[in-house]
């Protein structure tokens, strides 16, 4: 990684906090478990994907994860645990389907598959925070499936939409085709 | 230090023309250096190869060499040429990533490995001189503020080679003076300062030598002194035309208009009417309350005292905005169709682009296009919904007089034939006086004085002798 | 004009101190079950937070942390019946924002001068740096790109949402790859590359707060595991 990678993947880590700085009150008070992934999977897609198609290098979604948690371990160390778990099984992933990130579909499939590795983190963190009414949800395979199924279609269309701007942006020459 | 450029040519690698070609120069110690010509003349192109960007960070083919010294730029490192080079880049709001002024100032020092005894002390001596707060917050700085902690920033490092590329760009008269000075200290202190400037009026009375640029080569290596008449830039255009007067009742009158933002009060009691087909030039240092008056005038923000009575125009409805940089208003992936969406028919849309000087590049994403081009594409953008009122926020940042003469003379002929009213902000004496029209001077949000051209030609003698607050 | 300028605060905790605390505190909390020894645990690090210094942070985040709790809480309540449950809630919601109160108010320069001083790559800390540093830089942007779309007359609707997205998002993202190849250049530029160990203006360093602070809150951590293994 070049510091111009590292610079990059910093502002793009800068839009999804700030991203989810604005999308998770939104939803905060919903007591239903997995809320606040879904609220931010949209820009979480987006903005991954202009990552990853600028720095189109493996480790780019854990640099990104690692921002990203750095901030939010302001908040808590559960959050840093949280994105570098999802950033690692996504990196993982896509090392064994498509080795790195040099074709579009390796970047759509992990721009947004990153939140939906957060997911599963998450429902414990919403599990135990919220006592036995969100153990309760969490319990019937239904809910947590449907929220699963709205996060990865927010977080895959948020990659989706990333992939069309980049196409303009390679056809303005700000990044390579 | 002396830095030579010997047979120098760069290719980049999106492009088929040199941008740079058979450059020879030589830079000698304790002079000042200003390199000028049309936008893509070469000049950021130069400047990156002094500073070896080109080639170890933007990927360029490259032929001849660059001697810092007994150094080549291309044998080494990034690093091993920043120990030697200060550079100062455009937009400042994008270099600086310290929270803190002083942490700013210090970063180049620390990783020169200095020790932080003179580190504290070239911090001072940089805050002191640039009046910045080494604790203040960066992020509540001005545009002119951040440009002056960039040029604190590259000097507390102390380096025998300066660069800077468009310092003037956001610097009002106080700061312009600031960097005078340091221009004079630099040539006493014998480092080597090499500039890129088109605000020729402020920056030549400081420079010692001029070099021409024009599509990649160099066209005149003069002294400063000779110089002065013989650019092809002192053919500025004068005025584009007399400036008509207001016709018909007015279309916005601020009376008694007090605004506040951010804790600020930004305008005090400021009356301002303008009429159809109506000039009107703002003029005043960093943070005087120009861009303010512009988006009251505009409908962008409520006074919080007086009233503002408008006579039709509203935000997206009869008043076009250009901001300061036209990127963000640029959302369309064609010229064509970025003109379009305002525009009432096919002829008008056709009509503009031929114009400004568009119709070429007709089918060009609109991000692909130069500096100098998306400011005419969004001033074209902003009129073709045939506005009533047109506010334009320092239209002339990184323009050469070329395409500001373009932009002006196109302006003209669609404002007087529309009765469109215009109302620019501006720091650079070539815009305010090609403009003609009324003039408003404002300091700390209030109306220091109004009049016409003279009150203009007043204003920016006073910015060259540098009269500070 | 420097008097207008407002200083940053500085954190009381050396970064790292802070930051191991709330580390410590959180991972026990997660596992404390039995309310009265959870209260004493909650009371406890509170006057050590209040005595360390962190009033204000600790203020700040009660005033988001007891609503939101609070609605939870309730209706948990009202689904399960149970009383203890919204005690439960507002216990968790507390600890959160207890151990959210010591780091929340860290400088994040000092944290990652204090990151550099343990040999974490500059590359990582100078991400964070940026990370932090152009949050509100994109606040601003966005606001700047809502009032270009107001001027030029464009109508934002969720019925055309390929518009919206183009019209927001694409200034937007050129702004952000102009911004980071410039910023790129001006940190190489001024030899971030550079070969050798930086030095540092300031260095955080341990106060009396840290040798107060740092053995009260682990003399309050083994307390509470003595108590909940007796």
């Amino acid at each position: 990684m070049t510091t111009r990678d590292i610079v990059f993947l910093a502002l793009v880590a800068a839009c999804v906090t700030a991203a989810g700085f604005v999308a998770v009150p939104l939803v905060g008070a919903m007591p239903l478990p997995g809320m606040r992934s879904m609220a931010a999977a949209f820009f979480y897609g987006f903005f991954i994907c202009i990552g990853l198609l600028k720095v189109r290098k493996r480790g780019a979604v854990f640099l990104v994860a690692l921002f990203n948690g750095l901030v939010l371990l302001m908040m808590s160390w559960l959050m840093l645990a949280n994105n570098l778990i999802a950033a690692l099984l996504t990196e993982l992933l896509v090392l064994i389907f498509f080795r790195d990130f040099r074709t579009d579909r390796a970047v759509l499939f992990g721009a947004g598959l990153y939140m939906c590795m957060s997911l599963p983190a998450s429902l414990v963190l919403a599990g135990w925070l919220g006592g036995p009414m969100i153990a309760r949800f969490l319990a019937r395979p239904g809910v947590v499936g449907l929220i699963f199924l709205a996060t990865a279609a927010l977080s895959f269309g948020g990659a989706w939409c990333g992939l069309k701007i980049g196409r303009e942006l390679a056809k303005a020459g700000l990044i390579r085709s | 230090m002396r830095v030579v450029a010997e047979n120098l040519g760069v290719r980049y690698s999106s492009s088929g023309d040199w941008a740079l070609e058979e450059v020879n120069l030589c830079f000698e110690p304790g002079t000042v250096t200003l390199l000028s010509g049309p936008c893509g003349s070469g000049k950021t192109t130069l400047l990156h190869c002094l500073n070896g960007i080109i080639p170890h960070l933007v990927e360029a083919e490259t032929g001849g060499r660059v001697l810092l010294g007994q150094t080549g730029t291309e044998e080494a490192a990034v690093s091993g040429v920043s120990s030697l080079v200060g550079t100062v880049l455009q937009d400042p709001e994008a270099q600086i990533f310290n929270l803190r002024v002083e942490d700013e100032i210090a970063f180049g020092c620390e990783n020169l490995g200095l020790d932080p005894q003179v580190i504290q002390e070239r911090v001072q001596d940089q805050g002191r001189r640039f009046g910045l707060a080494p604790k203040a917050r960066t992020a509540i700085l001005s545009g002119g503020q951040k440009q002056r902690l960039v040029l604190a920033s590259v000097l507390a490092m102390d380096r025998p080679l300066l660069l800077l590329d468009e310092p003037l760009a956001h610097l009002d008269r106080r700061g312009a003076a600031l960097l005078a000075a340091l221009l004079r200290e630099s040539r006493t202190a014998g480092r080597t300062v090499v500039a890129a400037e088109h605000r020729l009026d402020l920056i030549l009375p400081l420079v010692d030598r001029v070099v021409w640029l024009e599509q990649g080569r160099v066209r005149a290596d003069l002294p400063a002194r000779e110089a002065a008449g013989r650019l092809p830039a002192r053919d500025l255009p004068a005025s584009v035309g007399p400036s008509p007067g207001p016709t018909g009742p007015p279309l916005v009158a601020l009376a008694r208009v007090d605004v506040v933002s951010g804790g600020r009060t930004r305008l005090r009691r400021v009356d301002l009417t303008v009429a159809p087909g109506e000039r009107v030039t703002l003029l005043g240092p960093n943070g005087a309350g120009k861009t303010t008056l512009l988006r009251t005038l505009a409908g962008l923000c409520r006074p919080d005292k007086g009233t503002a009575i408008r006579n039709g125009p509203a935000p997206g409805r009869g008043v076009g905005f250009v901001f300061q940089n036209p990127g963000y208003q640029l959302f369309m992936d064609s010229v064509r169709a970025e003109v379009e969406i305002g525009s009432p028919s096919a002829e008008r849309t056709r009509e503009l682009l031929d114009l400004f000087g568009l119709w070429e590049l007709r089918e060009r994403h609109p991000h692909s296009l130069s500096e100098g081009q998306k400011r005419l594409l969004s001033v074209a953008a902003a009129v073709a919904p045939e506005p009533a009122l047109l506010c334009l926020d320092e239209p002339t940042v990184g323009q050469d007089s070329r395409s500001l003469g373009r932009l002006l003379q196109a302006l003209d002929q669609t404002l007087d034939r529309e009765c469109i009213a215009l109302v620019a902000a501006t720091h650079d004496p070539r815009c305010a006086l090609a403009l003609g029209g009324r003039c408003l001077w404002l300091e700390q949000g209030r109306v220091r004085e109004r009049g016409g051209a003279d009150l203009a030609r007043r204003y920016f003698c006073r910015e060259l002798d540098g009269d500070g607050d | 004009m420097l008097g207008s300028l407002v200083p940053a605060p500085r954190s009381a905790l050396h970064p790292l101190a802070a930051l191991g605390l709330a580390v410590v505190f959180l991972s026990l909390g997660l596992a404390v079950r039995p309310a009265e020894v959870m209260s004493l645990y909650l009371a406890g690090m509170s006057v050590l937070i209040l005595v360390l210094g962190y009033r204000r942070p600790w203020l700040g985040v009660l005033k988001f942390v007891f609503p939101a709790g609070a609605v939870v809480g309730l209706i948990t309540w009202l689904v399960t019946g149970d009383r203890i449950s919204l005690v439960l809630v507002l216990e968790r919601f507390y600890l959160f924002g207890v151990t959210t109160s010591l780091v929340a108010a860290m400088d994040p320069g000092d944290l990652s001068r204090a990151l550099n001083r343990v040999r974490c790559p500059r590359r990582v800390s100078l991400g964070f740096l940026i990370t932090v540093r152009f949050i509100p830089v994109l606040k601003a942007e966005m606001d700047r790109i809502r009032e270009a779309v107001r001027v030029r007359g464009l109508r934002l609707s969720w019925k055309r949402p390929g518009q919206a997205h183009r019209v927001l998002l694409l200034p937007l993202v050129v702004r952000l790859i102009h911004i980071s190849d410039t910023l790129a250049l001006s940190l190489e530029t001024r030899a971030f590359s550079a070969p050798g160990r930086p030095t540092a203006l300031h260095r955080p360093g341990f106060t009396w707060r840290d040798w107060v602070g740092l053995p009260a809150g682990l003399g309050l951590v083994a307390a509470t595991v003595w108590r909940l293994l007796r």
